[in-house]
C-alpha cells in the first residue's frame, strides 16, 4: 500500500459519502409519493445521486497520476464501504444489526481483503 | 419450485428478514449492474471505432439507470443493513466475467477471497433482523 498521504483520506472520503448517499436512498424509500415520478425525482434521490457523482469525481482525482496512491490500496479503502454502511444504518436509520450480520460483514471484508491484497 | 420454497428450510425460512421474492430482485439486479463493468471495459477496448465505443457506453448507462431505479423499489422491502450484505456478491460477478469474457488469470488469493465473501454473505443474510 505504501505511505499513507492526504490522497488516500480524499478516496476514503469519498467511500464514506457514498455510503452516506445509500442512506439518503433509503430514506426516500420508507417516503410515501403522490406518484412514481415524484418517488424517484424528489430532493433525497437527487441528493443521493449528486453525492455519488462527487464521490465518483473525488476517486478519479485520489487516483490521479502523481498522487501516489497504487490501486493496490483499493482493497482496503473500498472495502471500507461494508463498514460504513451498517454503521450509518445503525446511527442515522436506527437499523438493528444482529450478531449474525456483524460475523458476515467480517468475512465480507476479510474475503475482500484476500481477494485483492 | 417456488422461490418461497427454494429459499427455505426444514426449520423454516432461512432468510427471515426479507421476502424471498425481493431478495431474488436483490441478485438479479446485482448480477446485471456487474455487466455495467463489463460495457465499461469494452467500451476502453472499443479502441478507435467511436460508433461501438458509444453503443458500449450508451448500455453502460442503460444498465446503471435501470439499477438505479430497481434498487429504490429494492430498499423500500429490506434494510439497508441487509441489502449492503449482499452488494459484495458483485465482487464474484466481477471475477466471473473477468475470466470468461476477458479471459483474464483468476489466481487461488482470489478464489480463496471469493469463498471468504459467499460465506460472510450466508452468515448475513441468516440473521433474523433482530437483536
Amino acid at each position: 500500500m505504501g505511505r499513507i498521504n492526504i490522497y488516500h483520506l480524499v478516496w476514503l472520503f469519498s467511500v464514506l459519502i457514498a455510503s452516506f448517499s445509500q442512506v439518503l436512498l433509503k430514506v426516500a424509500a420508507g417516503k410515501k409519493y403522490p406518484d412514481r415520478i415524484r418517488e424517484y425525482l424528489n430532493p433525497f434521490v437527487i441528493t443521493a445521486y449528486g453525492i455519488l457523482f462527487m464521490s465518483m469525481l473525488l476517486t478519479m482525482f485520489a487516483l490521479w497520476d502523481g498522487h501516489n496512491v497504487n490501486y493496490s490500496s483499493s482493497a482496503i479503502i473500498q472495502s471500507m464501504e461494508y463498514v460504513f454502511i451498517p454503521v450509518l444504518s445503525m446511527l442515522i436509520l436506527k437499523e438493528k444489526i444482529g450478531m449474525r450480520k456483524v460475523i458476515g460483514m467480517l468475512f465480507i471484508f476479510a474475503g475482500s481483503l484476500v481477494f485483492a491484497i | 419450485m417456488s422461490s418461497d420454497r427454494a429459499l427455505s428450510g426444514r426449520g423454516g425460512r432461512f432468510i427471515r428478514e426479507v421476502e424471498p421474492v425481493w431478495f431474488l430482485i436483490l441478485h438479479i439486479s446485482l448480477f446485471v449492474y456487474s455487466l455495467s463493468g463489463v460495457c465499461a471495459k469494452m467500451a476502453g477496448r472499443a479502441g478507435n471505432t467511436g460508433t461501438q465505443r458509444i453503443l458500449w457506453f450508451g448500455l453502460e448507462l442503460l444498465i446503471i439507470g435501470a439499477y438505479a431505479i430497481v434498487w429504490q423499489q429494492i430498499l423500500k422491502h429490506m434494510t439497508l443493513t441487509f441489502a449492503s450484505v449482499n452488494m459484495p456478491v458483485a465482487v464474484i460477478y466481477r471475477l466471473l466475467w473477468s475470466r470468461l469474457i476477458f479471459h483474464e488469470t483468476v489466481t487461488p488469493k482470489m478464489l480463496i477471497g471469493s469463498i471468504i465473501i459467499l460465506i460472510g454473505i450466508t452468515i448475513g443474510v441468516s440473521d433474523n433482523g433482530k437483536n
